[in-house]
């Protein structure tokens, strides 16, 4: 069964904090200076499971990404992986997409790689972590989907997934094409091979266009967001530090102890 | 000009970084330091299936055939990660020996086994005068006996001889006023009836040295590598990969260094003030970055030199060693001062790069044998 799975770069969670920055009055969160993105991370469980099926069942898998022209590095991480494929949606209309009309280009891509079985997409990206873009992939394509799981396995052309809940998980069995989000809990992803490295950087990235794709200049980028951030910024949390007076180190326990009960602390 | 690494060389960075990040972790390095092996066989062999034992030598050896530009990236991150395992001494030391001055048959042999990880070799070159030139080899004699070699006589500091299947053996096979001749390379199993291997308690004990004491040990002829008494040309080509290699990891280390007390810089306060923002800690750190920088710059170009085997190589590599054996050791104690009293700590990490900066300032030579080695290369 031929898989496809769809990623996103995001900035690299484990930038020091303090390299943290947001552009308050474009609304953006900025990469930080020096430190290249990476895959989001449930993106790469989503390729983990993807290279582990193709391993049991045959098949290929087709990594998509839609961003500028750093996503190739995304892609190129995925084929060192193992993806067979990369393609890499790029246009200057796709700028400043929200969950929607990423959802929407994401959709006519894959309607134009054709062959497919299973889409496999992060739970949710850890920028905005909304995990709207692949159930708009699902609702556009007319697919049924099941979010976060943490088990996908093939029985012929039937997808049998665990799919988190509260208490618990459940067994699903889905008929044909379908898009599934994998979570955390589904696998640990490889990390690539030397020689999956050079062989990726040998491989080429073809880049779709909006003209490429056909798609609908009203619904991507900006001009097909449903969403609109009405504000974004960095939540401030001020530290204040109060010392406890005691003539003993057991008075200071237990004028401590008082003060915390004031504070309805303890 | 563009002195930028590829883009596969940048995978490979990122690769061995969050492997490493995740595996060998302080903890993971301290548990080693403990350990009497000093390694781990389980990301031994983790290591040798991400094609990283092997990628330096060619694929009909079973390697990756890459470059030791390519190999540098791998050994600097091992070096931020101050990895504890038997990488260098098995993988450059001996696999390098093997490579440039071993027979077809004898590379058929060894490399496969130690690009997959199933053989760990050493070489054995330094005595207890802890000399890095063909001077320095004169305690461990071979001495042709009926089917082969007798060798005897006392190594030092030989890397992870105690976990070593395999060790390359540099003995001096003639007494000739030219040191360069008369030595010849042998490959000695381990655990030949005659050799003694005793570990060393060493300042850095995330690299484990042992004293190897050879007595009357029998080698079989076809254990010589190349010819004999012209072990040196080899040697001494070995020893250049090697230094540069040893400065990658330096390069590594001191970076690490640098991020973790710019870092504690920033997030320490001090009379309502990051502690970064006083002249004082600042002026360190750009001294340390100065140093840094300028110490990548020269291993960098050190490790291109190797790589294309120029004649200016034995420059590149002096020069790299000479201002990575200072930088290093700089580097660290400046960033114990920059801690301030945590920095002096056990359990803070920075001790672990200070020693390591000792270890691998004289290891190959230090900065002074190397400035002078710098001085021959200019005619002085």
């Amino acid at each position: 069964m031929d898989i496809i799975v769809t990623l996103k770069q995001v900035p690299d969670p484990e930038a020091p904090k303090e390299t943290f920055r947001i552009d308050e009055s474009g609304m953006k969160i900025l990469n930080p200076p020096n430190i290249d993105p990476v895959i989001n991370g449930y993106d790469e469980n989503a390729i983990e499971a993807a290279l582990q099926l193709k391993e049991a069942a045959g098949g290929k898998v087709v990594a998509v990404s839609m961003g500028e022209t750093g996503a190739t590095r995304a892609l190129k991480q995925a084929m060192a992986m193992g993806v067979d494929e990369g393609i890499l949606l790029q246009d200057e209309s796709f700028a400043d997409a929200d969950a929607a009309s990423t959802a929407y280009v994401l959709a006519r891509a894959i309607e134009k790689i054709g062959s497919y079985g299973l889409i496999l997409c992060g739970r949710q990206a850890s920028d905005w972590d909304q995990s709207q873009v692949p159930s708009g992939i699902a609702e556009l394509l007319g697919l049924p989907s099941v979010t976060a799981v943490q088990k996908v396995a093939l029985q012929g052309d039937t997808v049998r997934v665990e799919r988190i809940l509260e208490d618990g998980y459940e067994v699903l069995d889905i008929h044909g094409p379908c898009v599934v989000t994998v979570s955390n809990e589904a696998n640990k992803p490889r990390y690539p091979t030397l020689k999956g490295i050079m062989t990726a950087g040998k491989k080429q990235i073809p880049v779709w266009d909006a003209a490429e794709l056909g798609v609908d200049a009203a619904q991507v980028g900006s001009a097909g967001a449903l969403t609109r951030v009405s504000k974004l910024y960095v939540p401030s949390f001020d530290g204040d530090c109060e010392f406890i007076a005691g003539e003993t180190p057991e008075e200071m326990g237990a004028n401590l102890a008082l003060r915390l009960r004031e504070l309805k602390i303890i | 000009m563009d002195f930028g690494f590829s883009e596969e060389q940048d995978m490979l960075r990122q690769a061995a970084h969050d492997f490493l990040t995740e595996y060998c972790t302080s903890a993971f390095v301290r548990q080693m330091m403990e350990d009497e092996r000093g390694y781990s066989p389980e990301l031994w062999q983790q290591m040798a299936a991400l094609g990283w034992l092997g990628l330096a030598f060619p694929e009909e050896y079973g390697g990756q055939g890459l470059g030791f530009v390519d190999l540098t990236v791998i050994l600097e991150e091992m070096g931020a990660a101050l990895l504890p395992s038997p990488f260098f001494s098995s993988v450059l030391l001996a696999g390098q020996s093997i490579l440039l001055g071993g027979s077809e048959e004898q590379k058929k042999i060894y490399l496969p086994k130690i690009a997959d990880g199933s053989l760990i070799a050493t070489l054995a070159m330094t005595e207890p005068s802890g000399r890095f030139e063909a001077g320095g080899i004169e305690d461990v004699k071979a001495v042709p006996a009926a089917d082969g070699f007798t060798i005897s006589g006392t190594k030092l500091f030989v890397a992870d001889a105690h976990v070593a299947d395999v060790m390359v053996v540099a003995a001096r096979t003639k007494a000739s006023g030219d040191k360069s001749f008369g030595i010849s390379l042998f490959l000695v199993d381990r655990d030949t009836p005659g050799i003694s291997v005793n570990l060393l308690k060493t300042m850095d004990q995330t690299r484990k040295q042992c004293e190897v004491v050879f007595d009357n040990v029998t080698v079989g002829r076809d254990r010589l590598i190349g010819t004999v008494d012209t072990g040196w040309p080899v040697l001494s080509k070995v020893l250049h990969i090697c230094t540069a290699a040893l400065c990658a990891e330096m390069i590594g280390g001191a970076q690490r260094v640098l991020d973790i007390s710019v870092a504690y810089a920033k997030e320490r306060v001090q009379f309502g003030r990051p502690i970064g923002s006083f002249q004082a800690i600042k002026h360190k750190c750009a001294e340390m970055m100065l140093q840094v920088e300028s110490a990548k710059s020269a291993a960098y170009y050190a490790a291109w030199a190797v790589d294309e085997d120029v004649p200016e190589a034995p420059l590149a590599v002096s020069m790299a060693k000479a201002y990575c054996s200072d930088a290093y050791r700089y580097t660290a104690g400046e960033g114990i001062q920059v801690h301030g009293g945590i920095g002096f700590t056990w359990e803070h990490d920075m001790h672990l790069y200070f020693k390591r900066a000792k270890y691998a300032e004289f290891t190959f030579g230090d900065a002074t044998y190397h400035r002078e080695l710098v001085a021959q290369e200019i005619n002085l």
